[in-house]
C-alpha cells in the first residue's frame, strides 16, 4: 500500500528565498521592482492604524482653558509641548505634549481636543536582495538567497542582527542573567525554551531577536499581545528608562520589540538538531529574523549568502509530498511530546495504535534507540532513504 | 457493468480520492486513497497529491474492480478555507447577515463583514479590506423599491468603500470579483461607483425585509469560485489534470443536507469535523444554514472541564496550540485521546453556539409581540431557529468521524451538541454527502447512504425532570419503559436493528417539540442498533459547572469510549 507524507524540511540551504516586508497598514513603497536593496534600504513608509491622535486639554466647554501653543497645519515632534495649563495662582502646572510626530489637523476648543495626524513611519528592508514586487496594501517583497530556518510560531516583526549562540546545545535553557547590554541589536539563539524573565531581559537590553525551540502558549500569547501593542513611550516606561530623555532615539513601531521565533512548537521541547547546527555554523553573521507580525510570512530566520544574489549552486526546491519508504528519515510529531527524529523501518498499512485507533502508519526507529508506532498523519518526511 | 464515480476532496488537512458506486440508490465506497494536503501557511501548491491519489485509485479500480465502469470525476475543495469571502451590507443585523449567510451556504469562509454599523471608520474598512487574502466579495443592502428617491443611500457609501478597498487577486493585478445581491434600484449607481471591478449580478437577498432569498447569491459565489480556482497558483493541479468543474466542499455538503431535508421533511443538523474547524449545517423549517468555527477559538478553561483527570489540564494550552499548528496530527495514547476529545467537544459546543446565532429568524421584520412576551428579552427579533428538541437527526461527517471510534464520535455529539428530546445519529462513512449533493436530484437516496449509529434520548433544555416513565419505546413490537437514570447515560440495545418508536413524556413546562408538557413521539427507521438514554441534567452540561472528573469518567464508562483499565487508572489519580 502506498503511503504519502508531507516532505517538509525544516531547514533549507543555498536556496532562493522571498520574504514580504509587511506594512502595518496601507503605505507607500519607496523602492522599485527589480531594484537592489541592502540591510538598511528604506523599503517604504506607512501610517499607523491609529492615524489620528487626540490630545485632550483643559477646556471650559466654550473654549480652551489651557494655553495652546500650536496651530492647525503645524508640524510637531513627539514630546513637543502642545499646550500648558497653569492653575491655583501658578502653583499648579500641567504640560500637554505630542504623543507622536505629525501634523496638527484640528483644534476643537469646545471639547478641548488637539488632533494630530501621525507622520508615516519608515520600514527598512533588513535583508539584502532584489525587490520582486510591491503593493501599497501589503508591503515589499524582497528576493534573497541563503539559508533558511523555518519556524512553527513567531511573534514580533522583521528585524536584523548579528547571530549569537548563547545556548551551547539545543537543550540548553537560558536565564535572564545570561543577557547583558552587549547583546543589544543581536539575534540570540536561546536553545530549548524561553521564560518570561528571558523575554523581558531581551526587551530591556534591546535585543533584535530570539530563536528558541519552544515556548509555553500562555507566555507566547502574552508576548504576541505585547509585540502588537507596545509603543515607544510605554516601552521606555517599562523597560528602558535610561533613554527616556533621548527624543531622537525612537525606532519605527516594528523595531521596538525583539522578534521571537520558535522552531518546534508550544511546550518545552529542545530545538531541532538540524536547525541548531545550521544556526551554529552562521554564528557572527548578520541574519534576518521575522516573527511573522503584520501578516508578513511564516516566521523564519534567513541567513543571506552571496549578498542576497542567487548563486549557481542553488539547490532546487523539494517536492512537498513524498511516498513513504523504508530507510526514509522522518520527523515524528506529537501533541504532547517533543518532535522526534528517526528512520522508517516498517510500513504498516493498518496500524493499531495504543489508543485503539486503526490507521495507516509506520514503525520508526528514533536516534535514541526507541521504536515508535506512528500514524502517517504524524510523520513529516525529511530525507529519502 | 455497474457505474462508478471518482470523488476527489481536497480538504484542509487531507486530500482523499474515493471510488463510489450507486447501488439501489445507496452510495457505497469501493476504494479510498488519501494523502496529506500541504498546510495553508506554505506558499506551495495545495493540490500536490491530486495526481498521486488519482493514479493509485485508478490502478486499484482497474485491478480489483474491473466490473465497474467509471462514469466521471467530481472534485470538491475546502483546503485553506477556500473560497474565502468578504461580505458587505448596510446594517449588520439585516443585509450584512444575509450576505454572510449566502457566502457561507456557498461553502465559503467569511473573513470580514463591512457594514455602516461595524464600528470602524472608512479608512479602517478600506485598509482592512485591502489586506485580506480573499477570492470573492458579496454585497447586499436595501430592498428593491423606493430606496433611491433621495438619490443617496448607505448602500452607495458601502459601494464606495468596496471600490477603494477590494483587494487584488493573489495571482494577478485584477481585483477580486464582487457578487452584488442588493437593491435592484441601486444597481446602476453601484456599477458606476465600482468602475472596472467585475460584478456578478444576483437577485436581492432581501428584496423585502420580510423575506430572504439566498440561492441566487450562493450560486453566484460558487460560479465565481469554480471559474477562478483553476487560475489560482495554489490549485494548479486542478487545471493540469484537466479535472472537471470544482465545487466548494461546504456547498456540496450543504446541498446534500437540503436534499435530506426534502427527502424526509424533518429538521436535520450536520456536524463536519475536519482537522482545523467544525462546520455546522442545519435544515430547519426549510431554512438552510452553514457556519464554520475554527478549533483555535476554543477556551482552554472550558476544555479543562471535559478532562477525566485534572493533571491533564497542566499543559492544555500547549496541547491546543500544537493541535491548531498541526491539525493533521492525531493522538497516539489514551491520555492524548482524552484531551483531544475534550478539545473537540468544546469546539462543537462553540460551533453550535455560533450556529444558533447565525440560523435565526429574520431581523428587521415588524413583529407583534404577545403580552406574555413582555419581559422576555430574547424574543425581540433574531430568535434562533436551532432548538434542539425540534431536531430529528444529526449527521456526523468529516475526516475525524472516520478516524475516531463510533463510541468516541457519539461522545462528541452527546457532549458537544447536547441534544434534547429524541434524535437519530448517523455517520457519513464514505463522504457520501458531498457526492450526493452534486448528483442530480433523486439519483441517490441520501439517508440510505448514511450509517445509523445510535438513537439519543435526552431531557429538555431547562426544566425537564427525568425519572421512571419519562421515556418509553416500542422495540420489536412491544412497549417498554426505557431505564432512565439521573446523571447517567444508559445503553438500551435494539435487537435486529428494527424500527423504533420512542415516546417522551416531558415535565409540565418542558417543550420537546409538541408543546409544553405534551407527549412527544419519535419514529425512527430500522437500522439503529442501540439507544442511549441520557439522564444528565442539561443546565449542568450547558454551564459546565459542578462537573467533576469522576462524572466525566462515569460517562465515558457508560459509552465505552475508553477501556476499563484506563478509566480506573484515571480514577486512582494516575495518567496512562
Amino acid at each position: 500500500m502506498t503511503l504519502y507524507a508531507l516532505n517538509e524540511p525544516r531547514v533549507a540551504r543555498n536556496t532562493p528565498i522571498v520574504r514580504l516586508r509587511a506594512f502595518g497598514s496601507i503605505g507607500e513603497p519607496q523602492v522599485d521592482v527589480g531594484s537592489e536593496v541592502t540591510w538598511d534600504t528604506l523599503a517604504g513608509t506607512y501610517a499607523s492604524r491609529r492615524r489620528l491622535r487626540q490630545v485632550r486639554v483643559e477646556s471650559s466647554g466654550e473654549g480652551f482653558s489651557a494655553t495652546v501653543l500650536v496651530q492647525e497645519g503645524q508640524k510637531v515632534k513627539r514630546g513637543e509641548v502642545l499646550a500648558y495649563y497653569s492653575y491655583f495662582f501658578g502653583l499648579g502646572y500641567t504640560e500637554y505634549t505630542a504623543p507622536c510626530d505629525g501634523e496638527v489637523v484640528a483644534l476643537i476648543p469646545s471639547i478641548g481636543s488637539i488632533a494630530i495626524k501621525e507622520a508615516p513611519v519608515s520600514l527598512y528592508c533588513r535583508l539584502p536582495g532584489i525587490v520582486e514586487k510591491t503593493d501599497e496594501a501589503r508591503g515589499v517583497w524582497v528576493r534573497t538567497y541563503g539559508n533558511l530556518v523555518k519556524a512553527s510560531v513567531g511573534a514580533g516583526y522583521g528585524r536584523a542582527g548579528v547571530l549569537s549562540m548563547k545556548a551551547k546545545t539545543p537543550s540548553d535553557k537560558l536565564s535572564a542573567r545570561d543577557f547583558t547590554a552587549d547583546d543589544a541589536g543581536k539575534v540570540i539563539v536561546a536553545g530549548r525554551s524561553v521564560s518570561k524573565e528571558v523575554l523581558e531581559a531581551c526587551l530591556r537590553f534591546r535585543v533584535s531577536g530570539i530563536i528558541a525551540g519552544s515556548v509555553s502558549r500562555g507566555l507566547f500569547e502574552w508576548y504576541s499581545d505585547l509585540a502588537g501593542s507596545l509603543d515607544w513611550d510605554e516601552f521606555l516606561a517599562r523597560y528602558w528608562a535610561r533613554d527616556a530623555k533621548n527624543r531622537d532615539l525612537e525606532p519605527s513601531p516594528s523595531e521596538i520589540v525583539p522578534a521571537l521565533v520558535v522552531t518546534e512548537g508550544y511546550g518545552d521541547s529542545p530545538m531541532g538538531g538540524e536547525a541548531f547546527a545550521l544556526l551554529a555554523e552562521s554564528e557572527g553573521n548578520p541574519v534576518y529574523i521575522d516573527g511573522g507580525g503584520n501578516g508578513s510570512d511564516e516566521p523564519a530566520v534567513v541567513i543571506p549568502l552571496n549578498g542576497g544574489a542567487v548563486a549557481k549552486e542553488a539547490e532546487k526546491p523539494v517536492c512537498r509530498l513524498g511516498e513513504l519508504g523504508l530507510g526514509d528519515r522522518v520527523s515524528v510529531l506529537g501533541l504532547t511530546t517533543a518532535v522526534k527524529e528517526g528512520t522508517v523501518v516498517e510500513i504498516l498499512p493498518e496500524l493499531k495504535l495504543e489508543n485503539d485507533l486503526l490507521l495507516p502508519g509506520a514503525k520508526v526507529a528514533t536516534e535514541t534507540g526507541e521504536t515508535l508506532l506512528v500514524p502517517v498523519s504524524n510523520i513529516l518526511l525529511r530525507d529519502r532513504g | 457493468m455497474t457505474k462508478s464515480i471518482f470523488h476527489i476532496d481536497v480538504g484542509s488537512t487531507v486530500t482523499e480520492a474515493r471510488a463510489l458506486a450507486i447501488e439501489g440508490g445507496r452510495i457505497v465506497q469501493l476504494e479510498r486513497v488519501s494523502c496529506p494536503t500541504p498546510p495553508p501557511a506554505s506558499k506551495d501548491e495545495r493540490t500536490l497529491g491530486l495526481g498521486e491519489v488519482l493514479d493509485v485509485i485508478g490502478s486499484r479500480m482497474s485491478e480489483d474492480k474491473s466490473s465497474y465502469e467509471n462514469e466521471g470525476v467530481m472534485v470538491t475543495l475546502s483546503a485553506g478555507g477556500e473560497p474565502k469571502a468578504v461580505c458587505a451590507g448596510v446594517v449588520k443585523g439585516i443585509s450584512g447577515e444575509s450576505a454572510k449567510r449566502a457566502a457561507l451556504l456557498a461553502g465559503a469562509t467569511v473573513t470580514d463583514l463591512v457594514c455602516v454599523d461595524d464600528g470602524r471608520q472608512d479608512f479602517e474598512r478600506i485598509s482592512d479590506l485591502r489586506r485580506q487574502d480573499v477570492s470573492v466579495a458579496v454585497m447586499a443592502g436595501g430592498v428593491d423599491e423606493e430606496i433611491m428617491e433621495s438619490g443617496t443611500h448607505q448602500i452607495l457609501n458601502i459601494a464606495r468603500v468596496l471600490a477603494k478597498g477590494l483587494p487584488k487577486k493573489g495571482w494577478s493585478d485584477d481585483r477580486i470579483p464582487l457578487v452584488y445581491a442588493g437593491s435592484q434600484e441601486a444597481r446602476e449607481e453601484v456599477a458606476r461607483i465600482l468602475g472596472d471591478i467585475e460584478i456578478i449580478w444576483a437577485d436581492n437577498v432581501r428584496a423585502k425585509l420580510e423575506e430572504e432569498h439566498l440561492a441566487s447569491a450562493r450560486d453566484a459565489v460558487v460560479g465565481s469560485f469554480s471559474q477562478n480556482v483553476r487560475s489560482d497558483p495554489k490549485f494548479q493541479g486542478l487545471g493540469k489534470l484537466g479535472l472537471p468543474e470544482v465545487f466548494p466542499s461546504g456547498y456540496a455538503a450543504g446541498l446534500a443536507f437540503e436534499g435530506l431535508y426534502e427527502e424526509t421533511s424533518e429538521n436535520v443538523l450536520g456536524l463536519s469535523l475536519d482537522g482545523d474547524a467544525v462546520q455546522v449545517f442545519s435544515g430547519i423549517k426549510g431554512v438552510f444554514t452553514r457556519t464554520v468555527t475554527p478549533v483555535a477559538k476554543v477556551n482552554p478553561n472550558k476544555v479543562a472541564k471535559w478532562l477525566p483527570h485534572p493533571q491533564m489540564a497542566e499543559n492544555l494550552g500547549d496541547f491546543i496550540g500544537n493541535l491548531v499548528l498541526r491539525p493533521h496530527v492525531l493522538p497516539t495514547t489514551w491520555n492524548e485521546l482524552s484531551v483531544f476529545l475534550a478539545v473537540w467537544k468544546e469546539a462543537i459546543r462553540e460551533g453550535i453556539a455560533e450556529h444558533k446565532a447565525t440560523a435565526i429568524e429574520l431581523r428587521g421584520v415588524h413583529r407583534q409581540r404577545q403580552v406574555g412576551e413582555t419581559f422576555q428579552v430574547e424574543v425581540s427579533g433574531g430568535d434562533t431557529l436551532l432548538k434542539m428538541p425540534t431536531l430529528r437527526r444529526i449527521v456526523v461527517t468529516g475526516v475525524l468521524s472516520r478516524v475516531l471510534s463510533r463510541e468516541a464520535v457519539l461522545s462528541l455529539v452527546m457532549d458537544g451538541a447536547q441534544v434534547a428530546g429524541g434524535v437519530g445519529v448517523y455517520l457519513d462513512t464514505c463522504n457520501a454527502l458531498q457526492v450526493a449533493g452534486l448528483l442530480p436530484s433523486g439519483s441517490a437516496n441520501i439517508l440510505e447512504s448514511l450509517l445509523p449509529l445510535a438513537v439519543l434520548v435526552a431531557p429538555g433544555e431547562d426544566r425537564d425532570r427525568v425519572g421512571a416513565g419519562w421515556a418509553s419505546a416500542r422495540l420489536d413490537g412491544t412497549y417498554e419503559q426505557l431505564p432512565v437514570s439521573m446523571g447517567e447515560i444508559t445503553l438500551v440495545p435494539i435487537v435486529n436493528g428494527s424500527a423504533v418508536e420512542i415516546t417522551l413524556d416531558p415535565s409540565r413546562q418542558e417543550d420537546l417539540g409538541e408543546g409544553p408538557g405534551r407527549k412527544t413521539v419519535r419514529d425512527l427507521p430500522p437500522g439503529f442498533s442501540r439507544i442511549y438514554v441520557d439522564g444528565r441534567p442539561r443546565p449542568q452540561l450547558r454551564t459546565l459547572e459542578r462537573i467533576s472528573p469522576r462524572e466525566i469518567i462515569g460517562w465515558y464508562r457508560n459509552l465505552g469510549v475508553f477501556p476499563e483499565q484506563v478509566l480506573s487508572g484515571w480514577e486512582r489519580g494516575r495518567g496512562q
